[in-house]
């Protein structure tokens, strides 16, 4: 209601008549005072109810009704005929049980009326019984509801079998989102409607909104410690040994650059020594602040009901789960839905010394010590970030590359990324395998000897202080009794699913890193949480959808991406139908700081047969997250290679020369821009 | 039982919070930062504070290991004390207070503001490990 109405005026029939003078107040009280006595035919027997707890705690109807009935008996009004053995109750716990929406009302009670109207409004499918219109045998159901639910007014409101309440319930339910989600839960007796296994990115927010939305939910979370012994708090890899610690340390090398072009701008450092990192303080900070977020998500799920269970789940059946807590103790836990959401973890190589010498992101952002000269195996965008931000933070720094940089990504944009990085002085040995790790000395860090052989077969070998693993990640989808509850498994233990996110198992749901052929990143697990979330408890349609995903790597020099690669674009549409506009830009704020004229880059995939569609975008320059996410929205709209001309820019920035491409691949023109 | 100390003001504060932690090295130590109360009522001026503190004690009364908890209860000042932006509990690094009631779980970044201390749930999560 939006303007300041007697409470019940909608409800009261003749006082809207004009009749009544009495003040707006005054005129609710003894409305309420009509409609209470409307709804409650006999008050004695109310506070005989309230006072009489055999009642109370007969909800289940157990054994105990007799006793209750007796006490009944004894009640000094007319109006409270004795309950005729248990007929009337199990009459009425036949029709409870028999109805999704089962509300028993009174055809006088403007409650009811108002439940009846949300309801309809609602298109719920309720059956009402009106007690009014039975005589003695209403009085009697009356009296079995008490004895049921505790409550005795109408309208009295059961969903799937439980009680839920009366008007005021149902529509704070409905106003909060949670009425049909109750109604779609079901008829179950599992403990709850939705168990999340796996707090990260993704689970949390499906647990959320499942619990927002009406459904009893839990999520299960916890840390498997890596060999070295790290381990962390709830919320998953993103927030722990993901995004948040990467881009802090991301960040802190930026900034070490920005000092050195400080000085090209006319600020004095002083002492003339090169800005130095105390590792240390770094890592200290970061996890201060990765503690606050972990707690945030604490008291995020139980302000949301969420139950947060710090147990290792492994299932029993499709419906049950047998959860492990750090002292050993398990517990039995039942629900009628699963969401799985374990996400993956870093993979180690099979070779000697991986396991007992080797770290792997899971452990660099807590790392305690400076990990001093660094091998980063991999040239996954884990392992090139990684490179990136040690380099960055003043450590001799090397990538071991099998064989290509970035795969899956836009390979001339990947190369570009390479050469930046080897500008900067990170090392690539290129094609390049290590097959063995020796302890050279003990220490924090340590020396290890790592022994690699090229493709060609040649042998490689130095010593480093630090030997980080970033060639891929494993799906947690073992040890969890996936496969003997009918969860199907792709090879590379990935979970299979439909576009609904369901696997082969009806009541079990998976979203994120465990998804097979999707991509692996936490804005898109939250998406696909959301939408599940939406699917379960509300019956939604609507899918994840996974085109036109942006996504940005934060190697020293960023590259952000939205859409197809090139190469990707010519295998869907055959090299006739791409054109590629394409432009190498300098920032400004590199002009002063002397940096690379020749860097940064961006392109434009289109369709020539869809009026120039943009299928992919391409940008490798500062802050090339932000600008990817706002150019994003053009992409998801479908815009064409005229709707960026049309735009106009805001100078001087980098995102501005996205409008100015006017140079193709195929006219072999120089993309080196001209000046402003 | 848990150990419990009353102070008033930024700088006993300090003091008592340094004293405890010699005295009680390695507790878990639970602080409260409150509107201070009136001598007259006993009442603080501060209606979530007054919610608050009965749940609180009534937690700390539970804790599951009392002997490993030490309680302060700290009272910020009057209204027009804490209401100034410059207000030290606002400003000062190891307390960076943005309401009252805080109830900080000292040493970590566990935290409860304002409401958030009314719920014998949110109070108990700072029991946890």
């Amino acid at each position: 209601m939006n303007r300041r109405e007697p409470l019940f005026k909608q409800l009261a029939g003749p006082a809207e008549q004009g009749t009544c003078h009495l003040p707006p107040l005054i005129q609710d009280i003894i409305i309420l005072v009509i409609i209470i006595s409307i709804c409650v035919q006999t008050l004695p027997l109310l506070v005989l109810a309230i006072f009489n707890p055999g009642s109370a705690q007969d909800l289940d109807g157990s054994s105990s009704s007799s006793s209750s009935l007796k006490r009944n008996q004894v009640a000094p009004s007319e109006a409270m005929a004795p309950v005729e053995g248990t007929g009337v109750k199990a009459k009425v716990e036949g029709l409870i049980k028999g109805h999704t929406v089962m509300v028993f009302s009174k055809t006088t009670c403007p409650f009811c009326d108002q439940i009846k109207d949300l309801f309809k409004q609602r298109e719920i499918q309720a059956e009402y019984l009106e007690l009014d219109t039975l005589g003695q045998e209403g009085t009697d159901i009356q009296e079995a509801l008490l004895e049921i639910s505790g409550q005795k007014t109408v309208p009295n409101v059961f969903i799937n079998g439980k009680h839920f309440g009366g008007c005021s319930d149902a529509l704070s339910a409905d106003s909060s989102g949670q009425l049909k989600g109750r109604i779609r839960a079901g008829f179950h007796d599992y403990q709850f409607d939705t168990i999340v296994i796996g707090g990260g990115s993704g689970g949390l927010v499906a647990s959320k909104e499942c619990s927002r939305l009406g459904q009893k939910v839990a999520v299960f979370d916890f840390v498997q410690p890596t060999p070295l012994g790290s381990t962390w708090g709830l919320g998953g890899t993103c927030v722990n040994v993901g995004c948040i610690p990467k881009k802090l340390m991301h960040q802190a090398a930026l900034l070490g650059g920005n000092v050195q072009d400080a000085q090209m701008f006319g600020w004095s450092l002083s002492g003339d020594s090169k800005p130095s990192l105390d590792w240390p303080k770094m890592v200290e900070a970061i996890q201060s602040h990765i503690g606050s977020l972990n707690w945030g998500y604490k008291v995020a799920l139980r302000d949301k009901k969420v139950k947060y269970l710090n147990e290792y789940a492994r299932f029993v059946d499709a419906h049950t789960i047998k959860g492990v807590n750090k002292k050993g103790k398990e517990t039995e836990y039942t629900a009628q839905n699963f969401v799985l959401a374990m996400g993956g973890r870093p993979k180690y190589p099979d070779i000697p010394g991986a396991k007992e010498l080797g770290i792997t992101s899971d452990d660099l952002f807590s790392l305690p010590y400076n990990p001093g000269k660094t091998l980063c195996v991999g040239a996954s965008y884990i392992s090139l970030e990684c490179a990136g931000f040690l380099k960055g933070a003043g450590l001799d720094t090397t990538v071991m590359v099998r064989s290509i940089l970035l795969r899956g990504f836009d390979q001339q944009m990947a190369n570009k990324i390479g050469d930046y990085m080897e500008e900067e002085g990170v090392n690539f040995i290129r094609e390049c395998v290590p097959y063995k790790m020796e302890r050279v000395e003990e220490g924090q860090p340590g020396k290890i000897k790592v022994y690699a052989k090229y493709n060609d077969g040649t042998e490689f070998t130095d010593v480093f202080n630090t030997v980080l693993f970033a060639i891929g990640r494993d799906p947690c989808t073992s040890g969890l009794g996936l496969e003997e509850v009918g969860v199907k498994l792709a090879k590379n233990g990935k979970i299979i699913h439909d576009e609904a996110e369901r696997t082969s198992v009806s009541n079990i749901y998976a979203i994120g890193d465990v998804l097979q052929d999707k991509a692996e990143l936490t804005p898109l697990a939250i998406k696909q949480g959301m939408l599940l979330a939406r699917r379960i408890t509300l019956g939604d349609k609507l899918l994840t959808h996974y085109e036109n995903i942006p996504t940005t790597v934060f190697t020293p020099l960023e590259y952000g991406c939205v859409g197809l690669s090139e190469e990707d674009a010519e295998a869907k549409y055959g090299r006739d139908d791409i054109e590629v506009f394409h432009k190498n830009f300098w920032p400004l704020e590199w002009t002063l700081a002397k940096r690379s004229e020749a860097a940064c880059y961006l392109k434009l995939v289109c369709r020539p047969s869809e009026d120039m569609k943009v299928v992919g975008f391409h940008y490798l320059g500062p802050n090339a997250g932000e600008i990817t996410q706002g150019y994003a929205g053009m992409m998801v709209m479908g815009a064409k290679k005229a709707d960026f001309d049309r735009m106009v820019g805001i100078h001087p920035t980098n995102a501005e020369w996205f409008i100015s491409m006017d140079i193709t691949k195929s006219s072999g023109v120089s993309p080196t821009a001209a000046g402003c | 039982m848990v150990q419990k100390y009353k102070v008033e003001g930024f700088e006993a504060f300090e003091a008592k919070l340094a004293d405890i932690q010699r005295e009680f090295a390695g507790k878990t130590v639970l602080v409260l930062f409150s509107g201070s109360k009136d001598p007259k009522t006993h009442q603080s001026w501060c209606p979530d504070c007054v919610t608050a503190e009965p749940v609180v004690q009534a937690c700390l009364d539970k804790a599951p290991e009392p002997e490993q908890v030490v309680f302060l209860y700290v009272g910020v000042g009057s209204r027009e004390f804490w209401k100034d932006p410059q207000c030290i509990f606002r400003t000062h690094q190891s307390t960076q207070l943005k309401a009252v009631p805080t109830l900080i779980k000292w040493g970590s970044p566990q935290r409860l503001e304002e409401s958030q201390c009314n719920r014998p749930d949110m109070v108990e999560m700072l029991f946890d490990d």
